[in-house]
């Protein structure tokens, strides 16, 4: 009888034990997923906002005849394929990510175009008219000069491309959002670790992105 | 004794087993980043809002960038052929998180280190015909389907 009880008391505490260090283990993964508290009462906000369907979209199919125009799809789509391998672009699920060189864009302190420019732009305006969804363009510098006037060297920049792929591959210029984001986001030091100039981190900053959508 | 012992290791083993798998509602790998997983962990509803978690896991040996935008992500009454986007703020921006920009209502953009993890939340509304499950779309993984509701 004794001897029942106390493997009884075993149970209940080993199992109280693992029990409790499980919850642990548990509570620190929750703790990674913070929701903060006014969430809620925006998301209330946000349903009423929406109206009686929620802001659903019914799930219609269409089906689509296609008569005699695969090989020109074909041939189009391995055209954008070798423009994107060209400019490096970087593919995700949902966009193309180019980064084109400053230096090959533009002259020293300019937002004019250069001529040379012209080729790898006119690949850029391939890409982009082969899908219908937003792009946006976004003007980086390096770190020399103020900030400010960085800030407003990348807006020109960005603009001085939209505006270009408006006029020479006839872009709506409604699909393009441009930012200038200045020397704000290097990918490179501008300068080295004992505070002299870095010209090749700098050349790496000076640069412009181009974020295509897929959908 | 036998039968107390028997008791013991009956009730240990049925414990364990779900304390151990609890909290994972379903997992899917990526399409595209390798090694990385992503686990439904918790589906709660409250004021016909669904509150969706998940924790990405990177289980390859290389470092991953993992990116999507939250306006990307949806799910879909497979019963009523509808389909519903996270929630949206009155300055445009998704109910949903962390969010590494606030460009166009939010991305998720993170890097996780091979065996690390990384969790983010997203608030959709209750699908309006209160399905019994629904199949969930993030961006870069395969979709969560048939996920019970109630």
């Amino acid at each position: 009888m004794r001897v029942k009880t106390i493997l009884c008391l075993l149970t209940i505490s080993t199992l109280l034990f693992w029990s409790s260090t499980f919850s642990c283990l548990n509570a620190l993964d929750e703790e990674e997923i913070t929701i903060p508290p006014e969430a809620h009462q925006k998301a209330i906000e946000a349903l009423k906002a929406l109206g009686p369907e929620r802001g659903s979209l019914k799930l219609t199919y269409k089906v689509l005849t296609i008569e005699g125009i695969t090989k020109g799809l074909t041939a189009r789509s391995e055209n954008i394929q070798a423009a994107l391998k060209d400019l490096g672009a970087e593919e995700t699920e949902t966009d193309y990510r180019i980064e084109l060189p400053g230096d090959i864009i533009f002259d020293f302190d300019k937002w004019d175009i250069r001529e040379d420019a012209e080729k790898t732009l006119t690949k850029v305006g391939e890409v982009i008219s082969a899908y219908e969804h937003p792009v946006i363009i976004i003007g980086h510098t390096d770190s020399k000069g103020s900030e400010s006037y960085n800030l407003e060297l990348s807006k020109k920049r960005a603009e001085s491309v939209k505006q270009w792929l408006i006029d020479q591959a006839g872009i709506d210029s409604k699909r393009i959002e441009t930012i200038g984001r200045g020397e704000n986001e290097p990918v490179a030091p501008n300068t080295n670790p004992d505070g002299s100039d870095n010209p090749e981190g700098r050349q790496k900053n000076r640069r412009v992105e181009i974020i295509i959508r897929k959908k | 004794m036998k039968s107390a012992l028997s008791v013991f290791f009956g009730i240990a083993a049925l414990l364990l087993g779900f304390l151990t798998a609890a909290d994972v509602i379903q997992t899917q790998e990526s399409d595209i980043w390798g090694g990385v997983e992503a686990d439904l962990t918790k589906i709660s509803t409250r004021n016909d809002i669904l509150t969706l978690r998940f924790k990405i896991r990177n289980t390859g040996n290389d470092s991953q960038r993992v990116e999507f935008y939250f306006k990307d992500c949806y799910i879909i009454d497979p019963t009523n052929q509808k389909k519903y986007f996270p929630l949206k703020d009155s300055e445009g921006q998704y109910i949903a998180g962390p969010k590494e920009k606030d460009w166009e209502g939010g991305r998720y953009k993170f890097r996780i280190d091979s065996g690390s993890s990384s969790g983010f939340w997203v608030k959709f509304p209750v699908p309006t015909e209160n399905p019994e499950e629904i199949d969930i779309h993030i961006p870069g993984f395969f979709p969560f389907e048939e996920v019970p509701l109630n």
